[in-house]
């Protein structure tokens, strides 16, 4: 029987090592780790498939849109400096019931600003192309939208109703493509 | 006591009125100066729906400082904000030649409000002018406040070269 020397067995399992490299390199399997890791490889598999998901990154933007209209009901009278009226929490109100529809329209605005006119105004931009659909203080809603090689576009709802506001948003979604 | 320029004579003598009379010579390429609240920036962009336009007082326009007579910062001074202190917002700037012109009405057969910039001097801020609107176009005729479509024209004609630029923004001066 021979015998191999321990140098010698090095070379070998350097040689195995290297032509089952699936089998040398396994990992720890799940049990071994514990519940908690287990928990923490989910955790780093559910984000990293959430990452670049169209649904999740809607999701977050709306989070953050809600919080910008949240934010409205602590702004006061002239907030521009130069004598704006506050948002109403009327015109608040109607923006976060057309920010619900928005959402289930998918459309993703920019951002949510006080109206300089006393109300709320939820913007979309677009490169250079820009509009907006304008929730004021006496309940009337007006939309408006411009972009580079286009006539500025600006009209009135009718209401701001479910219908109203997915014409619109149709609208505003038809004018800022390139 | 100036937070954005030195407190000397060149500071007091340009923002002051020490006396002077009102100008109304108007250059195309002036620049007019406005505030606009920082945090209502978006992605660095200040949008029209956060921009006055023409529609509180019945009798005033637009405020705005001439650049004839201000530095940009001057609009943030406490003497050009009624003795106010705006850490909070940038400065936007645009041409006399890019305020619109006129505005025409959609009721009315050839009907159309005029805009044009008209000096209107403070003690403490010279430079201190409004952008006036009335249907006649003479700024000694009454202020006239146009109805909401012109308004929402006038500004998203007037957003489109303000939008153009990088809003500026200042920081105090040390003493």
């Amino acid at each position: 029987m021979a015998y191999l020397a321990p140098q010698q067995l090095a070379t070998f399992e350097e040689a195995e090592r290297r032509r089952h490299p699936a089998i040398f390199g396994e990992a720890p399997s799940s049990e071994l780790l514990g519940p908690q890791r287990q928990e923490f490889m989910y955790l780093r598999e559910l984000v990293e498939s959430s990452r670049g998901s169209q649904y999740v990154g809607l999701e977050q933007a709306y989070f953050e849109l809600r919080d910008q209209l949240t934010l409205l009901n602590g702004v006061g009278e002239n907030w521009d400096t130069y004598n704006a009226p506050a948002p109403s929490p009327d015109s608040i109100g109607a923006a976060g019931r057309a920010l619900d529809i928005l959402r289930g329209l998918n459309a993703q605005p920019s951002g949510i600003v006080p109206s300089a006119e006393g109300g709320v105004g939820i913007c979309f931009i677009r490169g250079q192309a820009y509009a907006h659909i304008e929730f004021l203080n006496d309940s009337s809603v007006y939309g408006m939208m411009y972009a580079p090689g286009k006539g500025p576009q600006n009209w009135q709802l009718g209401a701001a109703s479910a219908d109203s506001i997915q014409e619109t948003w149709n609208r505003i979604r038809a004018y800022l493509q390139p | 006591m100036p937070i954005y320029s030195l407190d000397n004579a060149a500071y007091t003598q340009r923002v002051h009125a020490n006396g002077r009379p009102p100008d109304q010579q108007f250059d195309p390429a002036d620049r007019l100066f406005r505030r606009y609240p920082k945090k209502y920036l978006i992605n660095g962009m200040p949008v029209p729906i956060a921009m006055q336009a023409l529609q509180f007082d019945q009798n005033s326009g637009m405020s705005v400082n001439w650049s004839r007579y201000s530095e940009p910062q001057d609009v943030l001074e406490p003497d050009c904000c009624e003795g106010n202190h705006r850490h909070d917002c940038v400065v936007l700037a645009f041409a006399v030649s890019e305020v619109p012109p006129e505005v025409a009405t959609v009721d009315e057969i050839d009907g159309a409000f005029r805009f044009l910039p008209k000096h209107s001097p403070r003690i403490a801020c010279h430079a201190h002018s409004e952008i006036w609107c009335n249907r006649s176009g003479d700024i000694g005729q009454p202020f006239e406040r146009p109805p909401k479509h012109v308004r929402d024209e006038f500004r998203s004609r007037l957003a489109v070269p303000i939008q153009a630029r990088t809003p500026l923004s200042f920081e105090p001066v040390a003493d």
